[in-house]
């Protein structure tokens, strides 16, 4: 080039085209060099000792192999180097490079072949910018990937990545483990297929909460279902991610296995009730032991003792009437203790509770058959009867018992009825909770509860003059639904009537 | 004198053997018997203030039909401060249950628990309270 000198001069701002060079590199962020076409250096932009901690005038004549990482020596031979000579236009390659200081630092670098336009001589040409910034960014996101996906899939609690529809986009092993699936199988089901019916109700009340924006994790305890088809204990926790207007994108669910716990707990409550039902049926045996005391002190003891007056007397008495006028007595106290005894003997039979093995027993049917055993006295005393089982059928206890229940009433009814009125009696059954109650009115006579509200269950108790009564059936009625850990209340007024009611005790799955 | 007895049971057959014991201990004067408790109140209601008519020793059954033993007590001793003269009264039950007699213990107008079969002897015994 002829001119040379002369076209060095720039006509803008009066500098040698080297000048500017020098100025427009050192300010720059890219290291600009020309090498020979094996690499060596032969220019090295001023900004070098910015970039890479060498001066230029330290790397000119200096070979960029000695630099690279050994690591990427060969790749860059192969894809940069050589292809570059070949004639091929651009090459960029990113590689790292050994900073002054001792450490590699990434640069990307754009390579071009360039032909001297006098000599012919070829050069490499290279415009090289550290990206170490970038790459460690790039670097740590992928490790951050990596991580979270070696957390998610070899967590030992179960994961699971829904989207905001809800449908199971990722899981790890450990959840499809617990539900007895493999990973693929449960990916794509949407998460109410996967879960009980039982807590769904919860669970969506808190998705709904969360797609609201109200809260942004929540922790239930619930049911799945596993393959199989059986429910398994689960503590489940969610935490939504949101976009940047608030919407959820994913819900991340960790789940952990708690059926054992639950299976223990459920076990351990079931034995705890059975407990409480055994202590209770210990305080009404104790119970039913001290009326036990009082009925034979009373209705045992008398007899005998009257027993023992009258041989007493006839032991004194010389005259043949009066023995006659004892025998008489000691007869009725014969049959008076035989009476006496076989209410005893009844009682007892109750409590031998290993005879009694609680049925579903038909409401009605049992009515029914009272009913019918009664038919007579029932139609003499022109007595209205209204009966309705239909909103609880069933009671668990004993056919017999039922039967006996409804006579005693049935024909208590009968015999205190009012005669200045039409005898009604209306029984009808329904649950309360998981008990079943039987209610038992008439419009009789009634019983003064507040002054024998305390005796109205007790044996041989009469309420009501003129009107015999043996005052068993209450008292048997009490002993038999107590000893099915039932309960039975009168309520009533004088001249209005009686209402029973029977509350018989839920089936015990312990049964 | 001799001692007006009242018995309130509603047993026939100690009735029976109460009057004959009575009567073989040589006491001469009537028995004043009641079957109910509530017709004995009726009694001591309407001769409240007849001293002649009122008995001097009560014999009180505990287990009775409509009104028990201790029913009646709540309502005689309602009436009984303003009875011309004292009346003992004795509570009598074939009952050993420790729960009649300490209930029976708590009340101060009863004079004594007797346990049955009543006896000539547990009569007089029972009479020797009068002359104290």
């Amino acid at each position: 080039m002829d001119n040379r000198k002369e076209s060095e001069k720039n006509l803008f701002v009066g500098l040698p085209d080297s000048e500017i060079l020098h100025l427009l590199t050192t300010i720059s962020r890219e290291l600009v060099c020309l090498h020979e076409p094996d690499g060596t250096y032969i220019y090295v932009s001023p900004n070098s000792e910015k970039i890479i901690g060498y001066k230029s005038e330290e790397l000119i004549g200096k070979n960029p192999y000695d630099y690279f990482h050994p690591d990427e020596k060969r790749l860059i031979q192969e894809r940069s180097h050589q292809p570059l000579l070949r004639g091929e236009e651009n090459i960029h390659s990113t590689f790292r490079f050994l900073h002054k200081d001792g450490r590699y630092i990434w640069l990307q670098s754009d390579n071009r072949l360039t032909i001297h336009p006098t000599t012919g001589k070829k050069y490499l040409h290279t415009s090289s910018r550290d990206i170490s910034e970038k790459m460690d960014t790039e670097a740590n996101l992928a490790l951050a990937e990596r991580r979270f996906k070696t957390l998610f899939h070899d967590s030992p609690i179960g994961l699971v990545l829904t989207g905001g529809h809800g449908y199971i986009d990722e899981t790890n092993e450990a959840f499809a483990k617990f539900l007895g699936y493999q990973s693929y199988e449960v990916v794509g089901k949407h998460f109410t297929e996967i879960s009980s019916v039982d807590e769904l109700e919860e669970n969506l009340k808190f998705r709904d909460e969360v797609q609201k924006g109200i809260i942004d994790n929540y922790s239930i305890e619930k049911q799945y279902i596993h393959k199989t088809g059986k429910k398994v204990w689960a503590y489940l926790t969610v935490t939504v991610l949101r976009d940047d207007l608030g919407h959820p994108i994913h819900y991340l669910a960790q789940i952990i296995d708690i059926n054992e716990r639950k299976k223990n707990e459920t076990l351990l409550r079931e034995k705890n009730d059975r407990l409480r039902a055994a202590t209770n049926s210990y305080l009404t045996q104790n119970k039913q032991l001290q009326a036990y005391n009082q009925i034979i002190s009373h209705h045992l003891r008398a007899p005998v003792s009257n027993l023992r007056s009258l041989l007493d007397l006839m032991k004194e008495s010389d005259q043949l009437k009066e023995v006659k006028e004892i025998e008489s007595h000691l007869e009725n106290v014969a049959e008076n203790l035989e009476t006496v005894l076989s209410e005893l003997i009844t009682t007892l039979k109750i409590q031998n509770s290993d005879q009694f093995q609680p049925e579903p027993v038909n409401i009605e049917q049992s009515f029914d058959k009272v009913l019918r055993l009664l038919n007579g006295e029932i139609k003499s005393k022109q007595a209205e009867i209204q009966y309705n089982f239909s909103s609880a059928n069933t009671v668990y206890f004993s056919k017999d018992f039922l039967e006996t229940i409804f006579l005693h009433l049935l024909s208590n009814s009968l015999r205190y009825a009012d005669t200045d009125r039409k005898l009604r009696i209306s029984v009808e059954s329904f649950p309360i909770g998981a008990q079943t109650t039987i209610s038992f009115s008439d419009n009789g006579i009634g019983i003064d509860l507040e002054r024998y509200g305390d005796q109205i269950f007790q044996l041989r108790k009469t309420f009501h003059r003129h009107i015999s009564g043996k005052g068993l059936g209450l008292f048997l009625i009490k002993y038999k639904m107590e000893s099915i850990g039932g309960k039975i209340e009168v309520r009533s007024k004088p001249g209005e009537g009686a209402t029973f009611l029977m509350y018989f005790p839920e089936r015990s799955d312990s049964e | 004198m001799t001692p007006k007895i009242c018995v309130i049971d509603d047993d026939t057959i100690y009735q029976f053997t109460t009057k004959k014991i009575i009567s073989n201990a040589g006491i001469k004067e009537d028995v004043l018997l009641f079957s109910d408790a509530e017709n004995a109140l009726e009694f001591f209601h309407k001769e409240s203030q007849n001293k002649d008519k009122l008995p001097d020793i009560i014999f009180l059954d505990i287990n009775m039909p409509f009104m028990d033993g201790w029913q009646f007590l709540d309502a005689y001793g309602k009436i009984s401060p303003t009875f011309p003269k004292p009346i003992v009264i004795f509570l009598v039950s074939s009952s050993v249950d420790e729960a009649d007699t300490d209930r029976a213990a708590k009340i101060p107008m009863i004079s004594g628990y007797i346990f049955k079969p009543f006896t000539k002897e547990k009569l007089l015994d029972s009479l020797a309270h009068l002359q104290s």
